[in-house]
């Protein structure tokens, strides 16, 4: 028997019996729905279990009385749990980082706001001098997000990340999330023929289109995966400890070394992202083993220099 | 499953309403389903559920039982375990919980039981906005609860062992900080990054610190040149067209100066060199810097491959 799941049972027997207590002859069907019980009878379980516990003597008056009459619950003789059990602190930050997420990014509707008001002044009253959150709030956000809930298909101008290239595409959003400081919007791309990932802030223009398309529900993995493929490049290279930062922040194996820093080998679709980052890193990286990536970083330093040669 | 959990409720019954704090002893032979065999199995038994009661946040504590302070026993000040009402209504139970599953840390969202502690959510609709604000939430909470409770926290950061104050947390660039000062050095709150300290232990016995009271997490937090500082530096920028509308997008106080059929030229802020340099580089040979002179060389010297 796994202590999670008695934890999490347990824990919404807590949270239900004071909403029954405060709203006598709660209904089966809302009690289920509200306490995301599976159906009636994982719920009539429940309910079975507590009349079996009470206050020593555990005779008939000291039970607690729990009581189902037409679908509804009546419980009696337990104003020990009529009111709910205090938030933890991981609970109560992620519910306030949630709600300040949709805030800060001008997404909230106005329940939320005032949820986020009444939960903060209830239960963290000093919260929003302890905890901030800079979520930036790019102004095509409400159009995704709008579009994607009304299922319309979304004319982009994309500048890829890699290269600078400007591209005019049809996608038909998924969701827009924010992950690592970026927003970014996924769907599938009509021109790729596969689903996408574009960076929000990459996104130049974008025109909601009349034409429409079906998605069961928003997705609702927020995280950006990268998949490693066959035609991918591969560079190794080591960081200076004060660039440790790197296997933090990109998906490569790094291997520890005893001065502090590491050996990284990363895989990429395109050696002009790996290049770029290798002059990102300057002198605190070093031993670059991979002949694309360093045929990349050169051409982009060229490109680069040959701009300035010509206005010089 | 079963029995414990019924065990535990008639323990957590018994707590709340005997108004007293009450010896493992007493307990044994008060509280249904403690009856077993032997000592050593009834005391595994009672850590167990103590343990599992306070992983939901009961807050149970030991304090001795009378004031000749010769015995112990566990109480749950009814206070303390309560939830103040926060008076929320269905519609916002729901749009906080359609919140709370969108917005993940590392993968991870706050625990549905949350919700249920306000009184669950009659929707369970999808967000088409998600985040996830990375890291682990029970790290977060433990350093949360170590700041709302003014207790000092020990790291390591850099390869330096460290012992801080905790002011205030903060988000930002993808990044959780933790904002405080390091003892003996109240005047200067610093910002760690939570992905780059290791052993983190919070002080549990010592004394609570106190917290200025002007204290202001978005001020404490870098920027990363992102914010116009006192000394930023005005620079021309010429963008050809297909990065103008994101360059300009992105940048500090960007004011468009001239414009022709290939690019368009701006004045703009920079206030953190190496921040900057990275961001031109992101523009591959789209973007050229025209003045100052200085901003140019540091630019080409940040390339490298010039000698």
């Amino acid at each position: 028997m796994s202590s999670d799941r008695t934890a999490a049972r347990l824990s919404r027997i807590l949270a239900m019996l004071p909403w029954i207590i405060e709203h006598d002859g709660a209904e089966i069907d809302d009690l289920v729905e509200r306490f995301d019980y599976k159906d009636k009878a994982d719920l009539v379980k429940d309910l079975h279990l507590v009349f079996m516990t009470g206050l020593p003597g555990y005779g008939p008056g000291d039970l607690i009385d729990v009581d189902v009459f037409d679908d509804e619950v009546f419980v009696d003789a337990a104003d020990y749990f009529s009111r709910p059990l205090r938030l933890t602190a991981p609970q109560a930050l992620g519910l306030l980082a949630a709600g300040m997420t949709f805030i800060g990014s001008d997404q909230a509707p106005p329940a939320l706001t005032s949820a986020v008001e009444k939960l903060t002044a209830a239960v963290l009253p000093d919260a929003a001098s302890l905890v901030y959150f800079d979520v930036p709030a790019p102004e095509s956000l409400s159009t995704l997000r709008d579009a994607i809930e009304n299922r319309r298909v979304l004319q982009i101008t994309y500048v890829a990340i890699a290269t600078n290239e400007r591209t005019v595409r049809e996608v038909e959003g998924s969701s827009v999330f924010f992950n690592l400081g970026n927003w970014y919007l996924t769907g599938f791309c009509r021109m790729a023929d596969a689903e996408r990932v574009f960076r929000v802030d990459r996104i130049a223009s974008v025109v909601v289109l009349d034409s429409t398309y079906e998605l069961d529900a928003p997705k609702r993995d927020g995280v950006v995966q990268y998949r490693a493929t066959d035609s991918d490049v591969h560079v190794g290279f080591t960081v200076a400890p004060d660039s440790r930062w790197v296997s933090e922040y990109y998906p490569v194996d790094a291997v520890d070394l005893d001065d502090g820093g590491q050996r990284i080998t990363m895989s990429v679709s395109d050696p002009l992202v790996a290049g770029r980052l290798l002059i990102q890193l300057g002198t605190a990286v070093s031993d670059i083993e991979g002949e694309e990536v360093l045929r990349s970083m050169n051409r982009l330093r060229n490109r680069i220099r040959a701009r300035y040669a010509r206005t010089t | 499953m079963q029995k414990v959990i019924e065990r535990i409720l008639n323990l957590l019954a018994f707590l709340l309403t005997v108004g007293r704090p009450v010896t493992a002893d007493e307990i044994r032979h008060t509280v249904k389903g403690y009856d077993q065999p032997s000592d050593e199995a009834f005391r595994r038994t009672f850590e167990r559920d103590k343990d599992l009661l306070r992983t939901l946040g009961v807050p149970i504590s030991l304090t001795h039982t009378d004031v000749w302070e010769v015995e112990l026993g566990y109480i749950i000040p009814t206070d303390d375990y309560q939830i103040t009402d926060p008076g929320l209504t269905d519609e916002e139970r729901s749009a906080l919980m359609i919140a709370a599953q969108a917005v993940r840390f590392g993968g991870q969202s706050t625990e549905a039981a949350a919700i249920f502690k306000l009184g669950g959510a009659t929707t369970n609709s999808g967000a088409a906005v998600a985040a996830d604000l990375g890291h682990d939430l029970e790290v977060l909470g433990e350093l949360f609860e170590a700041i709302t409770d003014r207790r000092r926290v020990l790291f390591t950061y850099k390869d330096r062992p460290r012992t801080v104050e905790p002011y205030g947390l903060g988000h930002r660039f993808g990044h959780w900080y933790l904002l405080a000062p390091e003892v003996g050095q109240a005047d200067t709150v610093k910002a760690f990054r939570l992905d780059r300290m290791s052993q983190l232990k919070v002080d549990e016995a010592g004394s609570m610190f106190a917290r200025p009271n002007d204290f202001d997490p978005a001020t404490s937090l870098p920027d990363m040149g992102r914010s116009r500082g006192d000394d930023a530096i005005t620079a021309q920028i010429r963008f050809n067209l297909d990065v103008a509308e994101i360059a300009m997008e992105q940048a500090a106080d960007v004011v468009e100066i001239d414009r022709d059929s290939e690019s368009v030229t701006v004045e703009l802020s920079v206030s953190s060199v190496p921040h900057f340099n990275g961001w031109m580089l992101g523009f591959d040979d789209k973007s050229l810097i025209e003045s100052p002179r200085f901003l140019v060389d540091a630019y080409l010297a940040y390339i490298g491959g010039g000698e």
